[in-house]
């Protein structure tokens, strides 16, 4: 199986980028939880959304059981939603490889 | 692009921010390691360049425009380490371009190329030691700098 970032420079270099203690996350581009398990134990809650729904099944399927409460992911594009979303929901967006 | 950005900032709480990560606009590394050393680096072709380089400009635009303000940004190497290069292009195949856009042909076929070289060069070392794309990628913040159209 193919290992991404088997040295996590990518999740270390997060925590320099900001402080995720207590905050709320919204992952846009999570793909299969690969990053989303590096940094979602320190949050208050993670919404982790991907546009294909492959992915979030596999995320899903992947979850850690002690992130169950923690992490909700959704089969969702940025635009749709974004049409449900309050206004100021978030502390932290993360858009993570799909700009 | 500029949309999804206006987006994101009506969705940040004021003293947010948004966290950007993309690769590099530059092309990855096809790698072979003995010992923890590359014994085999070589740069390949990859599709998505020119989409790094709008992205860039769009966040460069969002700046300038007064949503966002630029702050702390890091450049990290990242790698897809495989067991073999048939394993590495299957995953490489199935994320690259980083979209829904297909794969330009050119580009497909001089990837395959690439693996058919790193392939070559393992053939002749008689063993297959770990292998991985490498690319590098920047990690950036972003902090939204004013109110939201609508917000008091």
């Amino acid at each position: 199986m193919v290992q991404q970032d088997p040295e996590n420079h990518e999740g270390r270099a997060l925590f320099t980028l900001a402080e995720f203690a207590g905050k709320k996350v919204l992952e846009i581009g999570c793909g299969d939880g690969r990053l989303t398990w590096r940094y979602a134990n320190e949050t208050a809650h993670v919404t982790a959304i991907d546009a294909f729904k492959d992915s979030i099944r596999q995320a899903i399927a992947n979850q850690p059981a002690a992130l169950q409460e923690k992490v909700d992911f959704q089969h969702s594009s940025l635009e749709d939603f974004g049409r449900k979303s309050a206004p100021e929901a978030f502390d932290i967006v993360m858009l993570a490889w799909s700009l | 692009m500029v949309h999804a950005l206006q987006e994101i900032h009506r969705m940040l709480k004021p003293g947010g921010a948004l966290i950007e990560i993309h690769p590099l606009p530059e092309r990855p590394h096809l790698e072979a390691y003995s010992e923890s050393q590359a014994i085999f680096s070589e740069p390949f072709q990859v599709s998505y360049l020119e989409g790094i380089h709008h992205a860039e400009r769009v966040l460069a635009q969002v700046v300038e425009s007064g949503l966002f303000v630029a702050g702390k940004h890091t450049v990290i190497d990242f790698r897809h380490l495989a067991a073999s290069p048939g394993e590495l292009y299957d995953h490489w195949d199935s994320i690259e371009p980083y979209s829904d856009t297909p794969k330009e042909p050119a580009v497909a076929a001089s990837e395959k190329i690439a693996f058919s070289r790193l392939e070559s060069f393992l053939q002749t070392m008689g063993g297959w030691p770990e292998v991985a794309v490498r690319e590098r990628a920047r990690l950036s913040r972003y902090d939204p700098l004013k109110a939201h159209p609508g917000a008091c």
